[in-house]
């Protein structure tokens, strides 16, 4: 069974599939990278690939961003098909740790963007179902909030206090342990 | 709009010196009034807020609760996120506030922001209570939790008569992840406990009886992982399950581990330094690929029908195909030691072997006369690392025999306990013979310098069992 697999996924491997951006751009990219969006992954097993995926709410310049995260991760995710471990729960990889550390490395990298772009890639991971981004970035945003009062938190993200002192005292009442 | 990233990385911020991963640098911002070139200036729009609702939630549910529930407190926009997001609670992270620890107080504040909370509460980890399993079990019957996915318990000391686990904790039939520890667990489960969906569950520093966790392993009809450490009551744990990956056990006082049926079973480590359990049996594992590390401590060691006292094979030897990586501790590097297990697993790739504790002396065994035939050095044996070596007779004899003598080796890893000068090592690959008499030319002698013995016991099956290479460090 494994190796009739592996054949499978080679004849996948070799397949391109091309994405289209919002702004007409084309990106070619394997299967193996595309269908690590389950959005994409959905379309190609529905037979409507043909022609180009159009991704309207992505600019050119975010896909290339998401691209070059699949690819990386496509990578990794293959090697853990590789592995001699038949079982793939996500909890329970086991993959080398040194690729785990460039992996990570890749990541910290990745998320060295400004603020909007990251935003972007949020909704981008969103809306293409690619779980991994999507934890990674709004991991990146909840950890810029941690540890930081409300008013902190709203200089930096520049979000306008509309509370009135009485809604304000009453959160404040409701989450009192939070604020000890 | 900046160039996208793709410069060479710091690991540290050029603001404020702090690490980087993961770090937003307010430092330059708050102290001047200045803004980074990676920040918006203060009239920017509010970006975040524009996020839809589910992305707001998401990313709330990364924040410990405390931090959630400050953001209730940004604007209207941000009000209703927090109780809608997934809920991970743990009060050892959640609640610094001493006055709350221990007793009602901590429940009271949990069960309120439990009774508050409209969307789902995904993990638990208590470990702030005492003395006080009504109160727990108050807690554990909320509503809130029905949906519970990860769980992890235990008092917050551990004495001797351990305070009950109440039954309320074995409710949750949604969990993936469970771990108990510090209790004693129920005598009877009752027939109401069912963890269809559970897949890692590790229990530590426990009261439990031999049934009770038979009973636990049926309960868990898709478990993955289990981790034992430290338990009062498991003398004998017999081990029945047709899905369970990775056994872990920790467990000085263990007298006998039997693995009857385990027909997925890749993993089983008994990390115990000193011993236990004192007999193991595997009957039925034939997926078994990591085993370790057995030492001459156990008394008896039944692998199928190959029986082995003291770690010598008294029976024919039946092989274990499917073991690739084994660890073995025993007393110097004896290669008496070393030899029916080679023999029994004819598919092993990678030996382990560390001397059992700090005892010295310079019995090195017999040496076979001519070449082995042993399959395992003929065809598979990739990698042996000597863990504790410094350099005894024993130890180069038996670095020896394998550089001698396994033809497809690929690296001899000696790991030393202090870091030894380069004299030193130049002296050991001294005393080995010369290269060209090696039976593999692609072999390579590696030290590494390693703290095997500062390897901290985890209470958790994620860490202890999910490295590929267990015994090493």
């Amino acid at each position: 069974m494994a190796s009739a697999g592996s054949g499978d996924e080679k004849a996948a491997a070799a397949a391109m599939i091309t994405l289209i951006s919002s702004d007409n751009e084309k990106f070619e990219v394997t299967e193996a990278t595309a269908t690590l969006s389950q959005t994409i992954r959905h379309m190609i097993e529905d037979g409507c690939t043909d022609g180009g995926v159009p991704l309207p709410n992505v600019t050119s310049k975010i896909l290339a961003r998401v691209i070059e995260y699949c690819k990386k991760h496509a990578t990794a995710a293959a090697g853990e098909e590789g592995s001699s471990s038949s079982f793939s729960d996500a909890a329970f990889l086991e993959v080398d740790r040194a690729f785990l550390e460039e992996l990570e490395e890749f990541d910290d990298a990745f998320l060295e963007v400004d603020r909007a772009t990251l935003f972007d890639l949020i909704l981008a991971a969103n809306y293409l179902d690619i779980k991994g981004l999507l934890n990674l970035t709004c991991q990146k945003v909840a950890d810029s909030v941690k540890g930081k009062t409300p008013e902190q938190i709203r200089e930096m993200y520049n979000i306008v206090n509309d509370l009135t002192p009485e809604e304000e005292a009453e959160i404040r009442r409701e989450t009192q342990w939070a604020f000890e | 709009m900046a160039p996208l990233s793709t410069r060479c990385r710091t690991r540290s911020c050029r603001r404020c010196g702090s690490q980087r991963k993961w770090h937003v640098c307010t430092t330059a911002a708050a102290a001047t009034g200045h803004h980074p070139p990676d920040m918006p200036p203060a009239a920017d729009p509010d970006l975040i807020s524009d996020l839809p609702d589910e992305l707001l939630c998401a990313i709330v549910s990364f924040l410990p609760a405390k931090d959630g529930a400050h953001t209730q407190a940004l604007s209207r926009r941000w009000r209703p996120i927090w109780p809608a997001a997934a809920l991970d609670l743990e009060d050892e992270r959640d609640f610094k506030a001493p006055n709350i620890y221990g007793g009602a107080d901590l429940a009271g504040v949990i069960t309120r922001i439990l009774s508050a909370h409209r969307g789902r509460v995904r993990q638990l980890r208590l470990a702030g209570f005492y003395y006080t399993p009504t109160i727990i079990d108050g807690l554990f019957q909320h509503p809130a939790l029905d949906k519970l996915e990860e769980l992890h318990f235990r008092y917050r000391f551990v004495i001797a008569q351990r305070d009950p686990l109440p039954l309320s904790a074995l409710r949750f039939s949604e969990l993936r992840v469970a771990s108990y520890g510090r209790c004693r667990f129920p005598k009877h489960l009752g027939g109401a406990v069912a963890f269809p969906k559970l897949r890692e569950l590790t229990l530590y520093e426990l009261t439990i009886s031999e049934s009770t966790l038979g009973a636990m392993i049926s309960a868990c009809p898709d478990l993955r992982s289990m981790f034992l450490r430290d338990s009062v009551g498991l003398d004998r744990v017999c081990v029945n399950s047709p899905t369970l990956v990775r056994l872990g056990i920790v467990s000085p006082s263990m007298e006998e581990l039997v693995v009857v049926n385990a027909p997925s079973m890749e993993k089983l480590l008994l990390f115990d330094k000193y011993g236990g359990p004192r007999n193991v049996r595997v009957m039925f594992a034939p997926k078994l690929e990591v085993l370790g590390c057995l030492s001459n401590d156990m008394y008896n060691i039944e692998l199928q029908s190959t029986v082995f006292k003291k770690l010598v094979a008294i029976s024919p030897i039946e092989p274990l195909q499917a073991v690739k990586v084994f660890s073995l501790t025993a007393q110097d590097y004896k290669l008496d030691n070393v030899m029916d297990f080679l023999r029994c697993f004819p598919c092993l790739e990678k030996l382990y072997f560390m001397p059992n504790r700090s005892y010295w002396k310079d019995g090195y065994g017999q040496m076979p006369n001519g070449s082995p035939s042993i399959e395992c050095l003929d065809r598979h044996l990739k990698e042996i690392v000597l863990i504790y070596y410094e350099g005894s007779t024993g130890g180069v004899k038996f670095a020896e025999f394998f550089a001698m003598n396994a033809r497809v080796l690929k690296v001899i890893e000696v790991q030393l306990f202090s870091d030894y000068s380069k004299k030193w090592k130049a002296k050991q690959k001294r005393l080995l013979p010369k290269r060209k008499y090696w039976a593999s030319q692609a072999a390579k002698l590696n030290f590494v310098h390693r703290a095997y013995f500062g390897r901290r016991v985890e209470d958790s099956t994620r860490e202890m069992l999910s490295y590929d290479n267990p015994f090493g460090c």
